[in-house]
């Protein structure tokens, strides 16, 4: 069920309509959202509903006799139990596949040829982002900045809310929890404030990402042979705007699924294709994931606190994993290697730089601004390539290609570059503006023609991309 | 004045009520002009085809033995089973053709004409059905084929069987897993009811989509096994008439527009169908596969309707469609040719 869908229309319909009824009985409203949320991702598959309720019980359990313990052996063996089993199921899940695949690669290398014939199943969705939920839970009860959740409705819900369960953004247990302690109320403005930015995402997703996608992305990734150089390159232009209006349109709609529940999501994206530095691009991109490895893996690999060099070490190794944690592919592992290098290179070149923004000249900043955003795409290539032969494929300068992209589809891509620098602030203020001073009858239309655009759009197209994470 | 607790909740609700209810009278809106043109709609009648219009040419009384039926699910006069042999139609919407009546199209022209010319015992089915393939005429023919003991069957197919095979999705491998969905039924309902609704899966998706599609780039050919893919089903119907005692006969597949430059107009229409592929794409592929049909299938069993209709575009209510002429036309040609090689020599 995607939230671009008119059985997800209907399922929200039900569940504002029963949380609304429900919620003055803290236990009715805390249990309404768990039974929607485990309805919503038995959509996607019913048995894998299992796995987050084990994770939960886990994390719910090792929390709770966390707190009994004085900080020791046993407290360090509880965090071990912990990481075990959501690592193991991580990589089990996840990561069986492409382990086993590399070991006899190599091996194959020293002439040993070995075969791992696991039974096939499905990779459970969104187990990279719950993982990493319950994770930063239990870190920080063992940490002693959290206190472990006594009731096991509000951990569960926790875990498991369905706005933000299948790609994020990644919640942090210390932001979440209060909000069930006292279920916020829903006011009337923020219910349409959530509305709109739901409608906001809707359109970037259809509207924009999945129209690109069809224009341009997916039949140049699919044969780039077919086309000339300047196509091929501006396939990877249109996917760096796909990616960005379709996992931020996915985050748009979380939240302002979360805002009419009366519930507050972090922010995920601000404007990243402005950054004027690779270090300012992580700021911006993915910020709950960013956020997640600096405080988790970056700074208790010891950060920048231990020297030159084992900060460059602990900034690969991080950005390694970050890659890794988007996919079990050769080619996420060298898009996280890619962004680690660069982000390696931007310290060693102006680590020590101090930058006030008013001396920053504009023109420093606007090629910071090109250099950084041409670096990013780059990646991006690495990111979307099927295979290494279809990276040579893009990548090659001849080319008899004959396909053409359409003026329509340049122009669709240029809109969608023209619209990105809006800033979100700006459109955040309008949109508290419009849910506060619009007439309902105003709201009533604009909700209409969003429908109706997105209907129009809607092409064949795929899933959210990072569904697939 | 102080609002009740129902009232904020009114007050919250009002904007997403009015899009609803603003959606809700626009479609009831649009359902009742498509009523008035004669379409069943989601709430004007249900079951989303056309509706049995009255028809002036046939007359009342021989409506009541003509199809759709609960047992007889064609546009088609109903064979009572007293008939000493049937035509049988296997097509799709070019000879149900929901747009007209049911006079006009041409199975119940040929019925009259053969009727005059041979015996009035003698019916023709019109077992096509809006979208059908080959392999569905087939089981139709197989489900309803006792009731008129067809003694020819004549297929018209081309169209359907271009769109089948450029909107197949790649076959997962073998060992692919697959996910097991909560509730698939109740939401595969909710998505077919807004398939249905006139705005959606009419307008919207008929007037608007196909200008986004067109500037996609498209596939120019099906792959190598469309001519096989063709030829096997051809094989399969003449095999499974043959088998059950009847003559079969394939027609050649009528384009408006045989030439390489398709209009515009022309380019939207197969864009709806088929919007991954090339409209130049359909021509070509169509023109090999009547080729095939001149070339591969005996003499004796081909009729073709495409080259006697190559030199009338006024025939064509759209690219693949007949208009009343085109019907008119096509029932002249196939009595003539059925009588020629088939009823002249019983």
């Amino acid at each position: 069920m995607t939230f671009n869908s008119l059985d997800y229309a209907v399922f929200l319909a039900i569940v504002v309509a029963a949380y609304w009824l429900l919620r003055r009985w803290q236990a009715a409203g805390i249990s309404v959202l768990l039974g929607a949320s485990y309805v919503f991702y038995m959509c996607w598959d019913w048995r894998y509903a299992g796995l987050i309720f084990l994770s939960t019980i886990v994390d719910y359990v090792i929390g709770r006799l966390m707190a009994l313990q004085p900080p020791g052996r046993k407290k360090v063996a509880l965090l071990c139990i912990s990481l075990i089993c959501n690592l193991g199921l991580l990589a089990f899940f996840k990561y069986l596949f492409f382990f086993a695949g590399t070991t006899a690669s190599i091996l194959a290398f020293a002439n040993v040829e070995v075969t791992f014939d696991f039974p096939h199943f499905l990779l459970p969705v969104g187990i990279s982002f719950y993982t990493f939920q319950t994770l930063s839970y239990t870190i920080d009860v063992y940490r002693g900045r959290l206190k472990p959740e006594q009731s096991f409705l509000r951990f569960a819900l926790f875990v498991s809310f369905f706005p933000q369960l299948v790609a994020g953004p990644i919640v942090r247990a210390a932001d979440f929890l209060p909000q069930l302690k006292t279920l916020p109320s829903i006011r009337g403005e923020r219910v349409q404030s959530g509305c709109l930015l739901f409608c906001q995402g809707l359109i970037k997703k259809v509207v924009l990402a999945d129209v690109l996608a069809a224009m341009i992305v997916d039949p140049v990734f699919e044969t780039p042979g077919d086309f000339s150089f300047l196509a091929r390159m501006l396939a990877v232009y249109a996917y760096a705007f796909q990616i960005y209006n379709d996992f931020s349109g996915y985050s748009d709609m979380a939240i302002g699924t979360a805002q009419m529940l009366g519930f507050q999501l972090p922010k995920n994206f601000a404007r990243p294709y402005l950054s004027s530095s690779i270090q300012e691009f992580w700021s911006r991109w993915h910020i709950s994931l960013s956020t997640w490895l600096r405080d988790y893996l970056y700074i208790p690999l010891g950060g920048n606190r231990k020297g030159s060099f084992r900060t460059n070490v602990n900034l690969l190794l991080t950005m390694l994993l970050g890659g890794l944690w988007h996919g079990a592919a050769m080619n996420f592992v060298l898009w996280g290697a890619y962004h680690g290098g660069l982000l390696v290179v931007h310290r060693q070149l102006f680590g020590r730089r101090k930058e006030h923004p008013g001396v920053v000249s504009t023109l420093r900043l606007v090629i910071g601004v090109l250099l950084t955003f041409h670096f990013v795409l780059f990646g991006w290539l690495l990111f979307r390539v099927t295979s290494m032969e279809n990276f040579s494929e893009m990548i090659r300068w001849q080319g008899a290609g004959t396909e053409q992209i359409s003026v329509f589809a340049v122009c669709w891509l240029l809109f969608a570059a023209i619209l990105h620098p809006f800033s979100d602030d700006v459109l955040d203020r309008v949109r508290i503006k419009m849910a506060v001073r619009c007439p309902a009858v105003f709201l009533g239309v604009l909700y209409a023609a969003v429908v109706l655009i997105a209907v129009a759009c809607t092409l064949d197209a795929p899933s959210f991309i990072y569904f697939q994470f | 004045m102080r609002r009740g607790r129902w009232g904020n909740a009114l007050r919250t609700v009002m904007p997403i009520f009015l899009a609803v209810l603003l959606l809700s009278v626009a479609e009831l809106a649009l359902e009742y002009r498509a009523a008035k043109r004669g379409f069943s709609t989601l709430v004007f009648s249900g079951g989303g085809e056309r509706k049995q219009t009255a028809d002036k040419s046939i007359g009342d009384a021989a409506m009541v033995a003509f199809g759709p039926g609960p047992s007889f699910p064609f546009r088609s006069r109903i064979p009572n089973g007293d008939e000493q042999g049937s035509v049988w139609i296997c097509s799709a919407s070019h000879a149900a053709d929901p747009r007209l009546e049911i006079g006009k199209i041409f199975p119940t022209i040929l019925d009259q004409k053969l009727a005059s010319l041979i015996d009035p015992e003698r019916v023709v089915v019109n077992a096509s059905r809006a979208g059908a393939s080959i392999e569905q005429n087939l089981e139709m023919l197989e489900e309803y084929g006792l009731l008129a003991q067809p003694e020819v069957c004549v297929l018209y197919q081309a169209a359907n069987e271009f769109s089948f095979l450029a909107n197949r999705s790649v076959e997962s491998p073998a060992n692919t897993p697959i996910a097991k969905p909560f509730l698939a039924n109740v939401r595969a309902e909710i998505s077919k009811f807004g398939e249905s609704t006139t705005m959606y899966g009419r307008l919207l998706r008929n007037n608007v989509t196909p200008w986004l599609t067109k500037a996609c780039p498209k596939k120019s050919s099906l792959g190598e096994d469309a001519n096989s893919h063709y030829r096997s089903r051809l094989l399969k119907f003449i095999k499974y008439v043959e088998d059950s005692g009847a003559t079969p006969f394939v027609c050649t597949f009528a384009l408006r527009t045989p030439t390489k430059v398709i209009p515009p107009a022309e380019e939207l229409f197969y864009l709806k169908t088929t919007p991954t592929m090339q409209p130049s794409s359909w021509q070509k592929q169509v023109r090999e596969w009547n080729e095939l049909i001149r070339n591969e299938i005996p003499e004796d069993q081909v009729i073709d309707v495409a080259a006697y209709c190559e030199t009338h575009p006024e025939w064509f209510r759209d690219p693949v469609h007949f208009s009343e002429d085109g019907h008119q036309a096509v029932a002249d040609y196939l009595s003539s040719e059925l009588f020629a090689r088939f009823f002249s020599k019983q």
